[in-house]
């Protein structure tokens, strides 16, 4: 019995770190992309500055907003709560996800991202100072945008399982692992597979929000945290379905448009 | 309407248009699983089946809507081509 305590605890420690070190690979590629554009355009060290100042900006937040939730809210309420945001976010990420993998939407190009943001920074040529603070600003604005999503969801898990160190812990290291590849490579990531890990991190969030609500409102899951491997394998089959179906019945009738216009 | 509550309309604005954005059926999905819970943990033992299978539904539908929603405007789009 306690070993199958053990199993379904390490079991959903997994789910929970596959699930914010995802969120966090694809936040931070977009936010590396905005960076890089920067550090070419106006100079790494403004570049690097501004990112940092927004992680910081957003380390504060998780502990603002994280350590009060774990310590003092009701934990039933907390859950559904978490488990109403983390469904939010999740379903939204895997609607996009779905429709991106079946071409009915256009992908995410970080390509087309980084040239846009290097020629509006080169259009506006202006002197050292003011390309300085420029330049930290749209790199702060970047980081900054791009992690909300990130803070959210790893103050949620964190919060709900009274692992916020675990979860802060996975955010850090997919962010360490970005910027490392990406000083590695020195240029945007776009090879990065950004909309598998994204309907991989919709999956996991979806099922971590309709696990939690459940919980919160005193579901019964059979073998508690060991069904959160079965909802995330119910979610993943049927997204996949669902990617299958959209490429047979939707995409004819658009690739048909487009040959006829 | 002052300063601070035109900042604080614009506020609210802004966190709708962040969690729910385009997709209101996900806030009433959301708002179902909850309720359903609840309900099912009085009267049913059988929330591991129903409340994924809520989520599961307003997820297709959600896709379904805005596939249809694309080929609709793909047709319509190649029927105003000789116009052009």
């Amino acid at each position: 019995m306690e070993l199958l305590a053990t199993a379904s605890g390490t079991s959903s420690l997994v789910v929970l770190v596959l699930a914010v070190f995802g969120a966090s690979l694809v936040e931070m590629v977009e936010a590396f992309t905005i960076v890089a554009a920067v550090g070419v355009t106006r100079g790494w060290r403004c570049s690097l500055q501004g990112a940092g100042a927004a992680a910081a900006v957003l380390a504060l937040a998780v502990a603002i907003g994280g350590v009060p939730l774990v310590r003092y809210a009701p934990i039933d309420g907390l859950r559904v709560a978490v488990g109403a945001l983390l469904l939010l976010l999740g379903l939204s990420w895997l609607r996009k996800a779905v429709l991106r993998a079946a071409g009915i939407v256009a992908r995410h190009d970080e390509k087309a991202i980084y040239t846009e943001t290097v020629h509006a920074l080169k259009s506006s040529g202006n002197s050292d100072d003011r390309g300085f603070v420029e330049g930290f600003g749209v790199a702060f604005k970047g980081v900054l945008l791009e992690g909300v999503e990130v803070v959210l969801i790893v103050i949620s898990l964190g919060a709900s399982q009274h692992r916020l160190a675990q979860a802060s812990a996975a955010a850090g290291a997919a962010a360490l692992v970005v910027a490392v590849i990406g000083v590695m490579v020195a240029r945007q990531l776009s090879e990065v597979p950004e909309n598998l890990l994204k309907m991989v991190v919709g999956v996991l969030l979806t099922s971590f929000g309709t696990f939690w609500i459940g919980e919160g409102a005193g579901a019964h899951w059979p073998g508690s945290n060991a069904s959160l491997p079965a909802l995330v394998g119910v979610f993943g089959l049927t997204t996949a379905g669902l990617v299958l179906s959209m490429r047979r019945v939707v995409r004819p009738v658009l690739v048909e448009a487009e040959v006829e216009s | 309407m002052n300063a601070l509550g035109r900042r604080c309309r614009l506020a609210v604005v802004g966190v709708w248009r962040f969690l729910v954005g385009d997709t209101p059926e996900f806030l009433a999905a959301v708002a179902a699983v909850a309720g359903v819970a609840l309900l099912l943990h009085r009267f049913h033992p059988a929330e591991w089946v129903v409340l994924p299978g809520i989520v599961l539904l307003v997820l297709a539908g959600s896709v379904w809507r805005r596939a249809r929603v694309s080929g609709r405007m793909a047709r319509e789009s190649r029927t105003r081509a000789p116009d052009r």
